[in-house]
């Protein structure tokens, strides 16, 4: 069985990462994210442990940051929060809501949480796979927020990114290649974010479809403000939440069946193992797995969760 | 003349057919696009030996004007194959030394690629070519009610490539933001010479963002040939005040304020005394007696919302001791309000032989110790100072008028810069909020990220950069070759 490390401090997280002899894989705290790949080491965890290919479950260590989480730093009046990235969405909304504040994301219809594939869960994982979520065309989404990280990289190095200026354009924003790397880049382990005043929130024009409350996405697709009313009435039966704002769109797919595409649309899917990402661009596959090979050479952390490689 | 860089060729090894002159490099890029399409001798060279950044300057080659993707990326590929450094350049508006053929070779000039390729009214999005203006943009769109948000001050002649490579704000960057937020696809020539379409009219799609690492790259992860750009809607209305106060505690009180009060105004600028004498000076404007500072809001939007934001607006001011509280009527008075902060700088360099703008960043909150610290400095280096800065988001733009004839002058101004800059980082900021860093604050680098930060940057830009022809000696310090060649280039800008 594999033991889920659960370190506290980021020098902690770093060490390992260093020591481990093999893959890193960073654990979510509760299920793994239904819109994950299915890596070696998930299949390995569905066989309870047991160890059924070449690269066997023992040799990989797996960290959670349940124990890495908390606000580390408030500047209420720059509107500017640095925070352990084990800290889960709901909790980092509830410290902001007490001096009226918020990161203005995904927080509006908890009970429809699951239904639009938001789990309130770590910022590691919320960053990570960086969702559409119902306030994107109004606010903007993690990479408009976040403004600088501390990330470990794949030799366990400790490295920032970004600053805590609302503005900086000073060198590469690292930061942004992190957001929607999956953990695959390097591990985030904290970051800085630009929060909002609760009061200036807009509210989202979100609209729901019946037995939201108990169904699952397992379909977001973004689609172009031309075809949004075509791909509306295309999935009507199978939609759980729509966001004509951003023309995103949330539903549930029976069986393994695949909805319909549009020109220039973008779709993310949980349930359908490899074919959840799929990338057809030759160029975009060969940048990201440029792009893999030079942060992490020996394919060490998170192994398989972005399909390449 | 030999080429500098063959004596000192980066990637090592020997190149065949390297053409050793400047007027052959001419003749083979000549043969390459069309005589017409290339610029050299002396004069090309003193043309575009820099940008508005004039400290720092070097002789390109020779200077290309494509006009298409392709042509670009033929041009590209035969600086490789001959290993050639080169840079892309816009409208030349930089204000780091961006554009600085650093280690000589060729400037790919976009003058020629200005075609607007396709407008989507009803999906909010247009394809240009990376030369186009940025105030073009908006133009063409206007007729639908749409424009392109990002709005430097340079917009009439700074391109859309150029924006990119700098991530340029402006001062509606604060509700709208930086120019980042609007790009949605490139087409980019890479350094190897290879055409990549990234994004498209949809963005945020899943896999590694590049577009925003190529958005702020200082056209060093490629040449930006096309983009795609987001319009949005024009706002309904708009609503301008100026107001001055006497104290610039209040002003930065005010800004504080109205930050928390949860409104976000489109504009929201701040200017100090020295501007006011400048523009005083120059346009002979009026403003009220005692006023040590001045703020320029803008709140725009629905008619409704504008009204009561700028009800909530002028509240606020009005507790803060405002002296007197100007709001347009109309076109005519609102183009009025904005004279001091467009012209501002403009003034300076009417009253002085010589100026210099700064661009740093600090958390809003420490705006007045920072101007505290700023004045304190000018004093002490015994130079004058004006201040005007884009308040909302903390980014200062400290502007010192000197005597460039006077050496001694000029090395105080650059103390004070690196004072100035240095304590941003202190107080948790940045050494650029809209400028980059170009050639001018490569060192001010290592102030900012530990080695290891940099580190990251360097494994990022190796992406698409993994030699040293494409704009060297840009961003990130100790580049190979660059040290000595920014001796050079110090000695002989001024
Ligand atoms: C009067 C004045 C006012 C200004 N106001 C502002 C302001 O309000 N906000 C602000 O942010 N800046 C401002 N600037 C700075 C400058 O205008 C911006 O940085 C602008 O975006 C530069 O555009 P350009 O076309 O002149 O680019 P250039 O100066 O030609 O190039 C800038 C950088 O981009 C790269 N580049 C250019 N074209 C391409 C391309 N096609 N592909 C890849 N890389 C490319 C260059 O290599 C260089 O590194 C101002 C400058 C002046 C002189």
């Amino acid at each position: 069985m594999v033991n889920t490390l659960t370190p506290n401090s980021i020098d902690e997280i770093a060490q390992i990462v260093k020591d481990a002899p093999g893959p890193v894989v960073f654990d979510a705290q509760s299920a793994p994210h239904p819109f994950g790949l299915p890596t070696v080491y998930r299949q390995s965890r569905l066989n309870r442990g047991a160890v059924t290919d070449a690269i066997g479950l023992e040799n990989f260590t797996a960290i959670s940051l349940q124990e890495y989480s908390g606000v580390i730093e408030h500047d209420v009046d720059d509107q500017v929060v640095v925070v352990r990235a084990g800290t889960t969405v709901t909790q980092l909304q509830s410290e902001l809501a007490k001096v009226n504040q918020c990161l203005p994301y995904a927080m509006f219809e908890p009970r429809l949480a699951q239904a639009t594939a938001h789990f309130y869960g770590s910022l590691i994982d919320e960053i990570g796979f960086n969702l559409p979520h119902g306030l994107s065309a109004q606010c903007g989404s993690w990479r408009d927020w976040v403004l600088g990280m501390r990330v470990v990289t794949a030799d366990g190095t400790i490295a920032k990114c970004g600053s805590k200026a609302v503005k900086n354009v000073a060198g590469y924003d690292v930061q942004k290649l992190m957001i929607g790397a999956r953990g695959t880049l390097g591990l985030i382990a904290e970051v800085t974010l630009k929060t909002f005043p609760l009061k200036a929130l807009p509210k989202p024009e979100m609209q729901f479809f019946p037995g939201a409350e108990v169904k699952a996405a397992n379909w977001i697709q973004r689609v172009l403000p031309t075809d949004f009313q075509k791909a509306v009435s295309a999935h009507q039966p199978h939609l759980i939440a729509v966001d004509p704002c951003s023309c995103v769109l949330w539903a549930a797919a029976p069986g393994n069946e695949s909805l319909q595409r549009f020109s220039e649309d973008w779709v993310v899917r949980a349930g359908v193992g490899e074919r959840n990402l799929e990338f057809t661009d030759l160029t975009v596959i060969k940048l990201m797995e440029r792009a893999k090979q030079l942060f992490d050479p020996e394919n060490k952390l998170n192994p398989g969760e972005m399909g390449i490689c | 003349m030999i080429l500098t860089h063959q004596q000192e060729n980066p990637i090592g090894g020997t190149i065949p057919n390297m053409p050793s002159t400047h007027a052959e490099l001419a003749k083979a890029l000549e043969r390459l696009l069309t005589p017409e399409a290339v610029l050299s001798g002396a004069a090309a060279e003193r043309a575009y030996d820099c940008d508005a950044y004039t400290v720092d300057r070097s002789n390109p080659t020779a200077v290309v004007l494509p006009e298409s993707t392709e042509e670009v990326a033929k041009v590209v590929r035969w600086c490789c194959d001959n290993n050639v450094p080169f840079t892309a350049r816009g409208a030349g508006t930089g204000l780091s030394g961006g554009v600085l053929a650093a280690l000589g070779g060729v400037v790919i000039s976009t003058k020629r690629m200005t075609r607007i390729l396709e407008i989507d009214v009803e999906n909010c999005c247009l394809l240009a070519q990376s030369g186009i203006a940025n105030k073009r943009i908006s133009e063409a769109v206007k007729q639908f009610g749409l424009h392109f948000a990002p709005d430097p001050s340079s917009q009439t002649v700074s391109t859309i490539g150029g924006n990119i490579g700098e991530n340029s704000g402006g001062p509606h960057t604060l509700k709208y933001g930086i120019t980042v937020q609007h790009i949605l696809g490139v087409t980019l020539v890479d350094p190897r010479g290879e055409i990549l379409k990234l994004g498209g009219k949809l963005a945020g799609g899943p896999g590694y963002d590049f577009l925003g690492l190529i958005v702020g790259g200082e056209g060093t992860l490629g040449v930006v040939t096309e983009a795609w750009v987001k319009l949005v809607p024009v706002p309904k209305a708009v609503a301008t005040a100026l107001i001055a106060y006497s104290t610039i505690g209040d002003a930065t009180k005010t800004v504080a304020d109205i930050i928390a009060a949860g409104t976000i105004p489109a504009a929201l600028e701040m200017m100090d005394r020295g501007i006011l004498q400048a523009v005083r000076l120059a346009f002979g404007l009026q403003y009220p007696e005692g006023a040590e500072a001045l703020l320029l809001i803008e709140c725009d939007g629905e008619p409704e919302t504008v009204a009561s934001e700028m009800e909530i607006v002028k509240q606020i001011c009005t507790r803060n001791n405002a002296l007197e509280i100007r709001v347009a009527a109309d076109e005519a008075e609102r183009a009025k309000l904005w004279v001091a902060r467009k012209k501002g700088i403009g003034a300076m360099g009417r009253i002085a032989p010589s100026i210099v703008t700064h661009d740093g960043v600090i958390p809003r909150s420490k705006l007045p110790e920072m101007l505290e610290f700023v004045y304190a400095v000018a004093k002490r280096q015994q130079i004058g100072v004006a201040n005007l800065f884009h308040a909302g988001d903390g980014n200062l733009h400290p502007c010192f008028y000197f005597d460039d004839r006077d050496p001694d002058q000029i090395r105080r101004v650059i103390e004070a810069g690196e004072e100035i800059l240095t304590r941003c980082i202190e107080l948790g900021g940045s050494v650029s909020g809209e400028h980059g860093i170009g050639v001018e604050k490569i060192d001010l680098m290592k102030l900012m990220f530990a080695p290891e930060d940099l580190e990251l940057q360097a494994t990022s830009k190796r992406i698409f950069n993994d030699a040293m022809l494409c704009n060297p000696c840009k961003v990130l310090p100790n580049q190979k070759s660059c040290v000595e060649h920014q001796k050079r280039w110090r000695g002989t800008g001024w």
